[in-house]
């Protein structure tokens, strides 16, 4: 894969490219800041990107609002988001209304490289990585949870792991059942919770994101700067 | 007025005045001599250099009697030497405007003992004269007094007191009598006028209380802003090396033997509870969401992490300083914390509007109530920091509950 990288700390920006060259993606262009990586972005059209939260020169949510810029000028590209902080409003933000191609992880997961890879991989190809902080976050609302509660514990795990964006398959592999069964929850799961019949993957996602977060943070939206 | 003691202490303090006022001039005016003449002499440069001396002195004996005035006791504006010796005494002496303003001082009492002792030595006498006519003609007809005394003076006309009748005398002395008693009137106005510019001129500088209001109000401006760098140096930091460090051990991990694995998965588990303790501590010195999306936003994200039902309504109107949303987080915060710690509460309200340029933030649980205010908790500062925005808060919290927690900050402040 073509990577383009934005990271503003030399550190982990030189430690991303080494890590990335070793699982045999290439890294075609880092950057430091925002304005760097859209510029960088339109001349290389690269597979993925991926781009830090807090960059120069506000040190803000600049990362947050290039990728939401960057997938409205072409909503097929993938971009992961890296922060030292998951906030469940930046991951609505992101995951907009089409969540296929984008990934939200805390950094801390480039710890795990095999796994850090993979969902680098899933998201370049067209699928949806939410970091597990972010689900645990969206499912400790006390309220939510009650509704929850409707939910088998099995099904509970289910849901958090499908709203993280794995598929089926790993869904069943993480919890040592059959697809089968993890079919048998998912359908449990929309029918008690009344969302809409199962499709594929995104508008799985978006389901699930939009059941957690509507009673969260009601107005969810990326505000005028 | 002529029963209270105004006229009596403003006399006292005028008559005092003069004395003090014309024995320091005749003390300032031989020290002032003598340092010019010994000034040949290496003497008289240390007579000069203790000039302040004088004025410090008087200054001393000034701001004491201004109590005759009905003022407060006031300390020294002058500050202590931070050496000991009496040449890093008379060096800060010296460089302190309290001192000049004090020679000053000095300088102008001496002036005004001068037209007080005339003007009141002349005025009393005329009164005096006036008020004891009467026995002045007494004393004429028992022969007491054989000269004549002449009551009114003009070329064409002249008025004896001997040839004056009694009743014209009795007028005269009573009329002198009501102009004495009147003239109390202006002297305690002047009095007063003297000892505001004595005061004015000796009294430690005050910051007035819009003053003190404002520096308090930077103190807590310059503290936002610290905990905001605090917070970039630590992200930008600690934080980024302990990633980086995490993503070094994972990349050694992979290409490790076998009997390293298990060693390095510790030190990598060691380095993300490091990271994760890290960051929850720099979520508390300041929460990156607030500066990025804004006090609502930031309030309803920190209610997630709480085991605790929260709602939050907000109506906010027009600009809220930052300081204002930094210290209405920080309450909130605070607030949600004691509900879940003490109130044995599950749900909490969180309210937040504009009213009239005020930011009103409220924080209301449903549990038991009686909860202290003054008890340990982290109200204690923030209160006061509250307080120096020119904010209030207030609790109420019966046995029973529910517990209100209530802050009204300037939006401007």
């Amino acid at each position: 894969m073509r990577i383009v990288i934005a990271e503003d700390s030399v550190l982990l920006r030189e430690g991303l490219i080494h890590l990335l060259a070793r699982s045999g993606h290439e890294v075609i262009d880092a950057v430091e800041d925002a304005d760097a990586l859209i510029t960088a972005v339109t001349s290389h059209a690269p597979d993925i990107t991926i781009l830090d939260v807090r960059m120069p020169p506000g040190f803000r949510d600049e990362g947050v609002r290039a990728a939401v810029r960057l997938r409205q000028a072409n909503p097929r590209m993938p971009v992961v988001v890296l922060s030292q902080y998951v906030e469940s409003v930046y991951a609505a933000e992101l995951l907009g209304e089409n969540p296929a191609g984008v990934g939200y992880l805390l950094k801390d997961r480039v710890g795990d490289v095999a796994e850090f890879v993979s969902a680098i991989e899933t998201v370049a190809s067209g699928g949806t990585v939410i970091d597990p902080e972010v689900i645990r976050q969206l499912l400790a609302r006390r309220a939510l949870r009650e509704k929850l509660t409707r939910l088998t514990a099995r099904e509970q795990e289910v849901l958090a792991l499908m709203a993280e964006g794995q598929s089926n398959r790993a869904i069943a592999t993480r919890l040592v059942v059959s697809d089968a069964a993890v079919a048998k929850h998912i359908n449990s799961i929309f029918s008690k919770l009344d969302l809409p019949p199962e499709t594929d993957g995104h508008r799985r996602v978006i389901a699930v994101h939009y059941y957690l977060q509507r009673r969260t943070s009601p107005e969810a939206g990326l505000p005028a700067k | 007025m002529i029963t209270s003691w105004w006229p009596w202490r403003s006399a006292a303090y005028i008559a005092s005045g003069i004395v003090i006022g014309l024995v320091w001039m005749m003390i300032a005016i031989l020290w002032i001599g003598f340092g010019l003449t010994a000034f040949v002499l290496v003497l008289g440069i240390l007579v000069f250099s203790l000039l302040p001396l004088l004025g410090i002195g008087l200054a001393a004996v000034e701001r004491a009697r201004l109590r005759l005035m009905g003022y407060a006791p006031m300390p020294s504006p002058h500050r202590s030497p931070e050496r000991s010796g009496l040449w890093a005494w008379l060096h800060l002496r010296w460089t302190e405007a309290a001192t000049w303003r004090e020679l000053a001082h000095g300088g102008l009492l001496s002036v005004m003992a001068m037209v007080d002792l005339i003007v009141f030595a002349s005025l009393m006498a005329v009164a005096v004269s006036m008020v004891g006519l009467p026995l002045a003609r007494y004393l004429q007809d028992t022969g007491g007094i054989s000269d004549t005394i002449v009551i009114i003076s003009t070329d064409a006309w002249q008025t004896d007191l001997a040839t004056l009748p009694w009743p014209a005398i009795g007028a005269i002395s009573a009329a002198a009598l009501a102009l004495v008693v009147l003239a109390l009137w202006p002297l305690t106005h002047y009095a007063r006028g003297r000892a505001m510019l004595a005061n004015w001129l000796l009294a430690p500088p005050q910051l007035d209380a819009d003053e003190l209001m404002q520096s308090r109000s930077r103190i807590v401006s310059t503290f936002d802003s610290e905990r905001r760098r605090i917070e970039r140096d630590l992200h930008d930091g600690p934080q980024q090396q302990l990633t980086a460090l995490l993503l070094t051990l994972g990349l050694a991990r992979q290409s490790a033997p076998e009997g390293l694995r298990d060693l390095l998965s510790d030190a990598q588990a060691q380095a993300q509870t490091a990271l994760h303790d890290l960051r929850n501590v720099v979520q508390g010195i300041h929460p990156s969401l607030l500066t990025d999306r804004g006090l609502i936003a930031a309030i309803e994200a920190m209610a997630r992490r709480l085991p605790l039902d929260v709602e939050v309504q907000s109506d906010i109107e027009g600009p809220v300083s930052e300081q204002a949303e930094v210290m209405a987080y920080f309450v909130v915060s605070e607030g949600l914390t004691n509900v879940v710690r003490h109130s044995r509460s599950d749900e909490a309200m969180v309210e937040i509007r504009t009213v009239d340029g005020w930011l009103v933030v409220e924080v209301r649980d449903n549990g038991v109530g009686g909860a202290d205010p003054t008890h340990g908790t982290g109200l204690v500062g923030i209160t006061d920091r509250v307080a120096a925005l020119g904010g209030s808060l207030t609790i109420s919290s019966p046995g029973g509950g529910p517990t209100v927690l209530r802050v009204e900050l300037p939006c401007g402040s």
